[in-house]
């Protein structure tokens, strides 16, 4: 399963769809760092035939950014708007990826979006599992979508 | 059962056989503040017939005290091995609230843990559906245990 | 002559986003009307001229399958159409959904011409 051409697809289509903003994606990322310099990271955790968890990752001129594009809006500051519509990505990133599964005949759950936000966090996941993480750009600056995963 | 039952049972239980530290449940309330200072947050996603997450809440002193008598080990900093050990809970309590909601184990699965922590980072609650928190007394300080669920 | 649609969805930022998508796909809706789950659907139809629901399906109160067997029970409000929008949706929900009287489905990510093609004929 190719998953960062997945992740690619699903990504420009929700952007295509719903946020026009110019998007390009660059390689995937191999290091191990976990300090992205990121100000707000939607998440949400998947299982079934992947046992996975899907976050964007987003400085916080580009999270109102892409937040702003989605409502229609002007937007400040990292605000409820904005995590929402991150978590509202989060989710339609994880629909993606499922109706890739379901043309494969795997099955993947859905949970719940969480968004985190600050200057100072650091996220962890288990050790041994796989990572495909891939930068995008769009006008305001650098994303990142990270899929985290262990095959069930 | 209701929620506050599952959670302050699943966490006894863990605590007693497996951390071996006595615990002692507080009066359930719902998170209403996204702000955690110097604190680390275990997660793991609920799908299926519901959807959800189960969150374990430990400012930084107690997960470290936590993390000693879980691995048998020293720690005195948020480090990879306390990360696993917040990770681990929160994948047994998750298990454990699982195995109260879906006793035939076919309807609800997990997703892979995550950890977040900082000296401060913002958590969101949830807006809708069902959020329950109970706060526990350990050793002279508090953690917290959190189950957030919407109908799948 | 401008119509008036219902924007029923728990989540106040979906909301946005849909409202949004309705001006890009250039439908001249006079008003938007919102709802936070299917009883407060079902008080605004019975209040206000509504031409065309978009209803979420997972709503906390009355869920959007719910709202659309109560709104199919009210002479006065059954023949309003209302259109349901979803995530990862099975096509199972879709299929009750249409059951229960629902018109269509759009499935999140939507374009604009997607909202066109499915509300503009039902307008």
């Amino acid at each position: 399963m190719e998953f960062a051409q997945i992740i690619k697809s699903a990504t420009e289509e929700i952007f295509a769809s719903m946020i026009f903003l110019d998007l390009s994606c660059a390689a995937p990322l191999t290091s191990e760092k976990e300090d992205l310099g990121c100000y707000v990271t939607a998440m949400i955790g998947l299982s079934g035939d992947l046992n996975a968890i899907l976050a964007i990752h987003c400085p916080a001129k580009v999270g109102t950014a892409i937040g702003g594009a989605m409502l229609g809006m002007e937007i400040e500051e990292v605000d409820d708007d904005t995590k929402d519509a991150l978590g509202e990505i989060a989710n339609m990133l994880a629909g993606g990826l499922k109706e890739a599964f379901a043309i494969k005949k795997l099955d993947l759950l859905l949970a719940i979006p969480t968004t985190i936000s600050g200057n100072a966090y650091k996220i962890s996941t288990p050790s041994g599992s796989n990572r495909i993480l891939l930068p995008f750009e769009i006008e305001a600056g650098r994303f990142y979508v990270d899929l985290k995963y262990s095959l069930s | 059962m209701n929620h506050a039952e599952q959670i302050t049972d699943a966490t006894c239980e863990i605590f007693s056989s497996m951390v071996m530290l006595k615990v002692t449940a507080k009066e359930a309330t719902k998170r209403t503040k996204p702000e955690f200072k110097n604190s680390i947050t275990g997660m793991v996603g609920l799908a299926g017939t519901v959807k959800g997450n189960l969150l374990i809440h430990l400012p930084a002193p107690v997960a470290t005290s936590v993390t000693t008598a879980f691995l048998g080990m020293d720690v005195d900093c948020i480090d990879d091995d306390v990360c696993d050990a917040v990770g681990e809970l929160a994948n047994m309590l998750a298990g454990a609230v699982k195995t109260a909601l879906d006793p035939s184990g076919s309807d609800i699965k997990l997703s892979m843990p995550s950890t977040v922590y900082g000296e401060s980072y913002n958590l969101d609650c949830l807006n809708s559906g069902i959020s329950v928190l109970v706060p526990f007394n350990i050793e002279g300080a508090e953690f917290s245990v959190e189950l957030q669920l919407i109908d799948g | 002559m401008g119509k008036t649609v219902l924007i029923v969805d728990d989540s106040n930022t979906m909301r946005k986003i849909v409202s949004r998508a309705l001006r890009q796909a250039g439908i001249d809706f006079s008003e938007i009307l919102e709802a936070g789950d299917g009883q407060e659907a079902l008080d605004v139809l019975a209040n206000n001229k509504v031409d065309v629901v978009l209803s979420d399906i997972n709503m906390p109160n009355m869920t959007g399958l719910e709202f659309l067997k109560a709104k199919s029970e009210d002479d006065s409000i059954k023949d309003i159409p209302v259109i349901m929008i979803s995530t990862e949706t099975g096509a199972d929900i879709i299929d009750q959904a249409k059951a229960l009287g629902a018109k269509g489905a759009v499935k999140k990510p939507f374009t604009p011409d997607l909202i066109n093609e499915t509300l503009g004929p039902l307008l």
